[in-house]
């Protein structure tokens, strides 16, 4: 960190230092003006006000006007310039999680802080954190959330999510209660309600950054969307349980606590929580609705997404229902819609604002957690803040062994030891622990300052002792070759063997569907859809588009010599030299550099997800560039007449990518296809049905107008393709050449994409065509929103 | 009219409905409850009687299809799978897993036509981004064959199967090895290299491999050099191929078990 600080550090530095020293000087200057003229209400007028009346003064200088943007502002700079700093450097994103550099980042500020005997600017308090701060944070992580995966593992999430914050809430408050009463520990005027609402705070887990190192050792789905929902939903569950327990503590200073309200107390933590998540749907549907109508002013497209999600947001919470449970719900709901309504410009500006507002609160979070961190208001009690490592750790551990021995009894494919270790070990305290008990009225809390100290170590033990080792535990776990001394063979056929796996998967389709979803989808595709989306543009301008960005990749290929290289590298082996000279280990190495930073990564299910940043969708360019790569071999071998030299044909049964005709299939076919179309395998994101068809001479001779290839039939029955255009089943492959030599000649056999209307309807968008997604990367506003979600081509 | 093809909706991980399915365990109506509901695509749509879970029908031969599906020509009845016992005897599957595999048969031939062609495994979306797709779908179709049934279909699957540790140390070592072992995931992959089945990957055919693995970024003449590497280091008996002997040999270090293994194929 220090390293990757290093070049920004003095300039920094000096910032900083001249902007205390410049505050230091207006407090000097405020303080004689006050005393001047104390009834002004402004200090602005008082700093002017401070030079003699009648004359203007050339310079003044007014910092506590600006004190709070301009110190949030260097503050954020500041993280921005270290995170700037952290990423240049190679080595440490994978050492440590990115909040560790946050964290370190605030104790600098606090140091400077503390050692100038500056008063930081009241950033937070209790309202600033609910209605300001928090609110971006949730939306962003309800955004981003895949909701596939999410919503399959839903019964699980929300048992071990759920049940999981309250047991360890209860359970830390209670033993942290039995600690309280022993005498010698001195802790004995901290009520169970104290300690109560204390565990409510310190279970409020934020376990994002292990999901990065999760998504480095590619652990799986489930796994994943155990965390990611626990992340998403612990937060609510926690804030709930605070905010219920405040206004315990609150009447219990008046009057006792009967039974009846502890009853009320449950009620209303079950009110709170489903009437938060009630709005939240129901402003994602209003917002999505909306978003169907801002074609022709698209600026205002994020902007609705936003203000809708906030207001959702401040109307639960008038209601004092819960708007974090509110938003989030907003935020899934609306997002399936709103993505396929808006432009590809406003989405990329709503997924980029998303980030920026999450970033900006959690870093002034992590900020003044390291201002309060350095300064004198803390309370050190061995006893109570070992006792609560202590508890906090066993807890989890309790509640992750306990919750998911139940949960695998219902579960197909349970989860394994190693998992829940995992689990367990990726319980890491984040920014929500400490702004809650930072947030504590001092009033009903004499021993706050404690609570903080305590929080700030479990935060400060968690994120950086567990954030740290997390990594080398899930590796360890996963028992996976970390040994670099692989050999080259290793290496190729490893990857190989991932790929053959991850396709064979995708043969086998993904095994979880159940009732429920089948049932929304269905109910999706009857009402919601047709209400919520916009109106798409008629689908023969899609069908041109994808051909045009056909050819434009083409050429660009062309251009860059891509294709000569690939494609006509096929009959090499006659070239071929003998070469039996070693190679340098500095070769070899070289080489497994070149195969590791360049072999196509495997197909990962679920979207790959980071706080920090969004990632460049390396895969969605992968994809593109296996489908052009196919297309061209099979082009290749269509020029030559011949197929590839082995005698099996790889590159040639891709032709369905090679010519897209404009007009519709036939309407007969289309409902014979409606017929056909069952897979309702969400997980594979199948490629839309194109099938052949057999058409009336007319209409195919329009086509071919359309289509600059005509495919040659040799090298479809060649490979293997069934005998979909009326040709006899069992006519000798001889006899197919013959014939297909002849049907280059005729335009009958051609290719259709089914029309993406029937597509959106019977499929989920999750379910989009592969292409259809690549499509939608560069051709989104005429592109059926559908496409766009593919869960192959994450573009998260 | 066309059959209704049958969607599978085995039972969700997730769901706290109870999935009794431990694979191999049990039998019929038990097997059938864990694998959840059944539903034919089309028959869904219509009566509200369709939707509607099929009761467990008494025991391995008398279930029955729930629900007032008139079409349900092709029930979901694992009896129905031909030779289902003595598939599961090669496979090893459960026969949960093979009922389930059946309906993913079926739904993947979406013409109803009995068999899958390399259509309809093209029509996989994942598997036409993976660069390997087409020698993947080339291995279910073994020997040029353009058709491919349920038993081969499920052959080539079973070499996923995880390797179940207490099954390993029960085995007869008289019979044949089971189609997950470890030198057979090892030949299937090996024969994705070995493109004209000599038992050798022939230098041409490392650097085929290589080329659809390897993004366009790398040269050719890197390729080259990285295929002629890759084949002289396995390369023992100085042949310039790799035989499987050797491809295994090169390989002996890692986990193949678990990196050829699907977790869902019980």
């Amino acid at each position: 960190w220090a390293r990757g600080l290093v070049p920004f550090g003095p300039w920094n530095w000096c910032l900083l230092l001249a902007t205390l020293q410049c505050c230091e000087a207006s407090s000097e200057l405020n303080r004689s003006t006050d005393s001047s003229a104390q009834h002004e209400l402004h200090v602005r007028f008082a700093a002017a006000s401070s030079q003699p009346a009648e004359t203007i003064s050339v310079f003044t200088l007014d910092y506590d006007y600006v004190q709070i943007p301009y110190e949030v502002t260097l503050w954020i700079l500041l993280a921005s310039l270290a995170k700037i700093g952290f990423h240049l450097n190679r080595r440490l994103p994978g050492l440590m999680p990115e909040s560790c550099l946050l964290i370190l980042v605030g104790a600098l500020v606090g140091a400077v802080i503390f050692g100038t005997d500056h008063k930081s600017p009241p950033v937070m308090d209790s309202s600033v954190y609910f209605l300001y701060l928090l609110p971006p944070i949730v939306l962003e992580s309800g955004y981003f959330m895949p909701t596939r995966p999410f919503f399959e593992n839903l019964g699980s999430v929300l048992w071990w999510a759920g049940l999981g914050a309250l047991l360890n809430a209860f359970g830390i408050g209670l033993s942290l209660y039995l600690v309280c009463q022993v005498p010698a520990f001195g802790l004995g005027d901290i009520s169970l309600l104290q300690n109560l609402l204390f565990g409510s705070l310190i279970s409020a887990v934020d376990p994002v950054a292990v999901l990065a190192v999760f998504e480095e050792a590619r652990v799986n789905e489930q796994l994943y969307m155990m965390i990611f929902g626990e992340a998403l939903l612990n937060d609510g569950i926690s804030v709930v349980l605070y905010n219920i327990l405040i206004a315990f503590t609150k009447m219990h200073k008046y009057e006792d606590i009967e039974p009846v309200d502890i009853l009320a107390g449950c009620a209303r933590f079950i009110i709170v929580g489903c009437g938060g998540v009630f709005f939240g749907v129901i402003f994602g549907f209003i917002s999505a609705f909306i978003t169907r109508f801002t074609q022709n002013i698209s600026a205002i497209e994020p902007l609705i997404v936003f203000m809708f999600s906030y207001l959702s947001y401040l109307v639960a919470e008038t209601l004092y229902l819960s708007g974090i449970l509110a938003i989030t719900a907003c935020a899934v709901t609306m997002k399936k819609y709103v993505e396929e309504n808006v432009s590809q410009t406003s989405y990329t500006t709503i997924k980029y604002f998303m980030k920026m507002l999450s970033s900006i609160s959690e870093t002034l979070i992590f900020i003044f957690m390291g201002v309060s961190t350095i300064g004198k208001n803390h309370e050190w009690n061995w006893a109570f803040i070992c006792f609560t490592l202590v508890f906090c750790q066993i807890w989890r551990a309790i509640s992750v062994f306990a919750l998911f021995y139940v949960s695998n009894q219902f579960r197909t494919f349970p989860f394994s030891i190693k998992d829940q270790c995992v689990i367990f070990y990726s319980g890491v305290r984040g920014a929500g622990s400490f702004s809650l008990a930072f947030l504590l009225p001092l009033s009903l809390f004499p021993r706050k300052k404690l609570f903080v100290t305590a929080t700030l170590v479990v935060i400060y033990f968690t994120v950086f002792i567990q954030g740290i080792t997390v990594g080398p535990l899930v590796r360890y776990l996963d028992v996976r070759k970390t040994n670099k001394k692989e050999s080259i063979n290793e290496e190729l056929h490893t990857r190989l063997m991932d790929h053959l796996k991850a396709g064979v998967e995708d043969v086998c389709g993904q095994w979880s569907h159940y009732q429920v979803r089948d049932k929304f989808k269905k109910f999706d595709h009857k009402y919601l859809r047709k209400i919520l989306i916009r109106k798409n543009l008629p689908k023969s301008s899609l069908v041109s588009l994808y051909k045009k960005l056909e050819m434009k990749q083409a050429i660009e290929m062309v251009e860059s010599g891509v294709l000569s290289s690939t494609a006509f590298s096929a009959p090499h082996q006659a070239q071929r030299t003998q070469e039996t000279k070693r190679l340098s280990p500095e070769d070899v190495q070289s080489m497994r550099d070149i195969l590791t930073r360049n072999m196509y990564q495997v197909r990962q299910r679920t979207l790959s997800y980071n706080k920090y940043n969004l990632q460049p969708q390396t895969s969605e360019k992968q994809a593109k560039e296996i489908l052009i790569r196919r297309r061209n071999t099979f082009r290749e071998s269509m020029k030559k007449g011949h197929s590839l030299p082995q005698g099996k044909p790889a590159g040639t049964k891709n032709i369905r990518y090679l010519s897209f005709p404009y007009s519709n299939p036939l309407p007969a076919g289309r409902d014979m296809k409606v017929a056909e179309f069952t897979d309702h395998d969400g997980s594979d994101s199948e490629l839309p049905p194109i099938t052949f068809n057999t058409h009336s001479p007319t209409e195919s001779i329009q086509e071919r107008r359309w289509t600059p290839e005509v495919i040659p039939m040799k090298s479809l029955h060649r490979a293997g393709m069934p005998p979909h255009f009326g040709y006899g089943r069992n006519v000798s492959q001889e006899e197919h050449l013959g014939r297909s030599r002849r049907a280059i000649l005729r335009p009958k056999p051609l290719f259709h994409a089914v029309d993406e209307e029937f597509e959106s309807q019977e499929e989920s968008e999750e379910e989009a065509a592969a292409f259809g997604s690549l499509l939608s990367a560069e051709l989104r506003p005429g592109a059926d929103g559908n496409l766009s979600h593919s869960p192959l081509l994450q573009r998260k | 009219m066309k059959p209704p093809v049958v969607r599978a909706r085995p039972a969700d991980p997730a769901t706290l409905r109870p999935a009794f399915h431990s694979p191999g365990s049990r039998v019929g109506g038990k097997e059938r409850r864990g694998s959840g509901a059944w539903l034919p695509a089309k028959a869904a749509a219509f009566g509200p009687g369709a939707t509607r879970r099929p009761r467990l029908g008494g025991g391995r031969g008398g279930q029955r299809l729930g629900g007032s599906s008139a079409m349900g020509s092709r029930s979901s009845h694992a009896a129905r799978i031909p030779d289902v016992d003595s598939l599961r005897r090669e496979t090893g599957f459960s026969q949960a897993s093979l009922l389930r595999l059946y309906h993913r048969f079926h739904a993947l031939d979406r013409t109803g036509k009995g068999y899958l062609s390399r259509m309809d495994l093209q029509q996989i979306g994942a598997l036409a981004v993976n660069p390997l797709g087409e020698r993947i779908i080339d291995s279910f179709f073994p020997d040029g064959s353009l058709r491919l049934d349920f038993p081969g279909f499920v052959r080539v699957l079973a070499h996923f199967r995880p390797v179940d540790e207490e099954e390993d140390g029960n085995r007869d070592p008289k019979e044949p090895e089971p189609l997950n072992s470890r030198m057979n995931k090892l030949r299937f992959a090996f024969q994705l290299y070995d493109l004209d089945r000599d038992g050798k990957i022939s230098r041409h055919e490392m650097l085929q491999v290589l080329r659809l693995m390897v993004g366009v970024q790398v040269t050719e003449e890197q390729l080259e050099s990285i295929a002629d590497r890759t084949v002289q280091e396995a390369d023992e008996d100085g042949d310039g191929a790799v035989s499987f002997l050797e491809f295994a040999k090169a390989l002996e270090k890692m986990n193949i078990e678990q990196k050829m293994s699907i977790r869902i194929l019980k």
